[in-house]
């Protein structure tokens, strides 16, 4: 039967027990960041912080199919922006955040003239470079990190507490994912997928590719931009060692663990990975201090996984799941489907 | 001045023969090998496993940190690297960052994040170059990298194997008609460059207090290098590669030293110049130095 509601309203008709469902995780996050001391409240905020930065890296992994072992170098210099605007400069926050992803789509849009020359596994090890160059060098300079103890970025009154703070980063996500949601369903959108594709056929059909390459990392810096600009104002204190390369190697797990290309997953992955340390503390009584240093090897095991077993990450294993919150009949047979695969299908139908 | 010269051209023995590991297998599978400074770690934290805990003959702990590298090199090709025989070459990229990432925190879960140290292969010094005293042990590096360097030539122009292995990085689907099993020929390469690994972590251990990510954090790296310096297609310009990033790291060292100012101001000058060459060589000729193609 085919549906005649306008495909953004077709949440509507879903019944009563999948609107129960959808209005308690919504409830859970209106309500949770408000009701919780500070400490919880602050990881809550890095966690939403983390899917943001983890929507950056999509953009470039899942969309563009590029691989970026760079990313900690683009929030890290959102971050180290922010603090100096706020606290030598003496702006306002919001224009502190702005100024931050401004400057991130600048210093991506450099690595995106690079990425026309250089391609593949050799761009990956361009972004490893340039990322790890940024943090030896950018990060070293005194008056713009403040050295060793760190740039100070204080929060403004109005959302000094820790909860407050979690409600204007969840703000911030929602806002991304809508735009991130509609930029897919764009001329621009499924460009990038044709991009990742097959590139000779995307030039061939007449496709500017400088533009596109060069957009994507542009709409990626500017995102990381705000995702470490909220990084900073998240610790009120910014330190150079925090953005190493193992950050960068968090993000690519993040996003794979949730699933390439697949938005919620990626929500889904990044706030995952951001509180896997919180909850192997929590196992702590249980199995001994061994737990603590699983960190790393749970995360690479599951990235492992994935990869090799699970190409479509958490999104592929959640999706009868969502599809069905979603108002669409449960899928009795589910095939497994390559992220791309299905994007592409989706972004025909809009067309 | 001489003296961080021959520094230099030391490292770049270790540099070298992770870059051929690298090449070796870029040439296999068309994969950047990001774990193959672990194959080297894996081998060091077996020998301070076997000789510092266990108390057993160097000689043992030898054949048993070679064999250590060996197996997880071809663990990698067989979970990890098969499987993704046919997905985009980035995604396999990330499957060696990963297994790279599994092995440094396996190592934090079980040698604890502690520095290590274990004892030289050959103790006593060597001759003296330009005022620096060459310990025996980084003597037995150069030799060591003489012997492999002839040994490699040997084996890729002389037996079937090798050049079974140079005609499936050149056209895999034709080595497969001509009746070379390409399963094999990767099994192969990647064995070998866990081999290669397993002697640099080998040769490298007693110089070094390592910990875990110590190897992929100044290794990997510079072995990057090296092999884009030289091409990453090209087996014997990954040897010179490694010496050419030796020297100039060598030399960066030696600039830093003369003036202080400059060490001030980029705390970790030699680092961030391997970086400088790594982006102007991708920039300028990707294929590098002896390389065929991109």
């Amino acid at each position: 039967m085919p549906n005649t509601m306008p495909r953004g309203l077709r949440w509507i008709q879903i019944n009563l027990p999948q609107k129960l469902i959808l209005g308690a995780i919504l409830a859970f996050f209106l309500i949770y960041p408000g009701v919780v001391k500070s400490l919880p409240a602050s990881r809550f905020s890095q966690a939403i912080i983390y899917a943001i930065i983890g929507l950056s890296v999509n953009i470039l992994m899942g969309y563009a199919g590029q691989v970026s072992l760079g990313h900690q170098a683009f929030v890290g210099i959102g971050a180290f922006t922010a603090a100096y605007m706020v606290t030598v400069k003496e702006l306002p926050f919001p224009l502190a955040v702005l100024i931050a992803a401004l400057v991130g789509a600048v210093t991506s849009a450099m690595l995106g003239l690079v990425a026309l020359r250089v391609q593949g596994l050799y761009l990956a090890l361009v972004t490893l470079a340039y990322g790890t160059l940024a943090e030896r060098s950018l990060f070293s300079i005194q008056a713009l990190t403040g050295g060793g103890s760190g740039q100070a970025a204080i929060r403004p009154g109005y959302i000094a507490s820790d909860g407050a703070y979690a409600y204007l980063c969840m703000f911030i996500l929602a806002a991304l994912l809508f735009v991130d949601w509609r930029m897919l369903r764009t001329k621009f959108g499924r460009a990038l997928i044709a991009l990742k594709n097959n590139e000779q056929v995307a030039a061939s059909f007449g496709m500017n590719l400088m533009f596109y390459k060069v957009g994507a990392f542009v709409i990626t810096g500017t995102i990381a931009g705000i995702g470490g600009a909220l990084l900073a104002f998240r610790t009120e204190q910014v330190v150079a060692p925090d953005f190493d390369f193992a950050l960068a190697l968090t993000f690519v797990i993040m996003v794979v663990v949730g699933g390439l290309g697949s938005r919620t997953g990626v929500v889904i992955g990044s706030m995952f990975v951001s509180y896997l340390p919180t909850i192997l503390d929590s196992v702590r009584p249980i199995f001994g201090d061994i737990v603590l240093s699983l960190n790393i090897a749970i995360g690479a095991a599951l990235l492992l996984l994935n990869i090799t077993r699970f190409p479509g990450g958490l999104a592929q294993q959640l999706h009868p799941l969502t599809e069905w919150l979603s108002g669409k009949p449960f899928p009795k047979h589910h095939k497994p489907t390559k992220p791309g695969r299905k994007k592409k299908k989706a972004s025909h139908g809009a067309a | 001045m001489g003296t961080f010269l021959v520094i230099g051209i030391v490292s770049g023995v270790i540099y070298g023969l992770t870059a051929l590991g690298l090449v070796l297998v870029y040439k296999g599978s068309r994969v950047f090998n990001f774990a193959q400074a672990e194959f080297a770690a894996i081998s060091m934290y077996t020998i301070y496993y076997l000789t510092e805990v266990r108390h057993l003959p160097y000689g043992i702990a030898l054949i048993a940190a070679l064999l250590a590298g060996v197996v997880m090199a071809l663990l990698t090709e067989r979970l990890v690297v098969r499987p993704l025989k046919n997905a985009p070459r980035s995604i396999a990229l990330v499957g060696t960052a990963g297994v790279a990432l599994l092995a440094i925190g396996l190592e934090l879960v079980v040698f604890k994040p502690e520095p290590r140290a274990v004892g030289p292969a050959i103790s006593g010094n060597g001759p003296q170059i330009f005022g620096y005293i060459v310990s025996n042990q980084k003597l037995l590096s150069l030799v060591a990298l003489i012997v492999i360097a002839v040994s490699a030539a040997l084996f890729f122009k002389k037996t079937y194997l090798g050049t079974a292995i140079l005609a499936n990085s050149q056209d895999a689907f034709a080595t497969r008609i001509i009746g070379a099993s390409t399963n094999r020929i990767s099994v192969i390469t990647w064995g070998l460059a866990g081999l290669l690994g397993a002697i640099a972590g080998a040769l490298i251990a007693p110089d070094v207090t390592f910990f875990p990510s110590f190897m992929t954090a100044t290794i990997l790296i510079p072995a990057f290098t090296a092999g884009i310096v030289g091409g990453m297609t090209s087996l014997g310009g990954a040897l010179v590669g490694g010496q050419i990033i030796g020297i100039v790291e060598g030399l960066g060292q030696y600039m830093l030293v003369q003036n202080p100012g400059l060490s001030r101001a980029i705390p970790e000058g030699t680092t961030a110049l391997v970086f400088v060459v790594l982006l102007v060589m991708l920039l300028i000729r990707p294929k590098g130095i002896f390389g065929s193609e991109a």
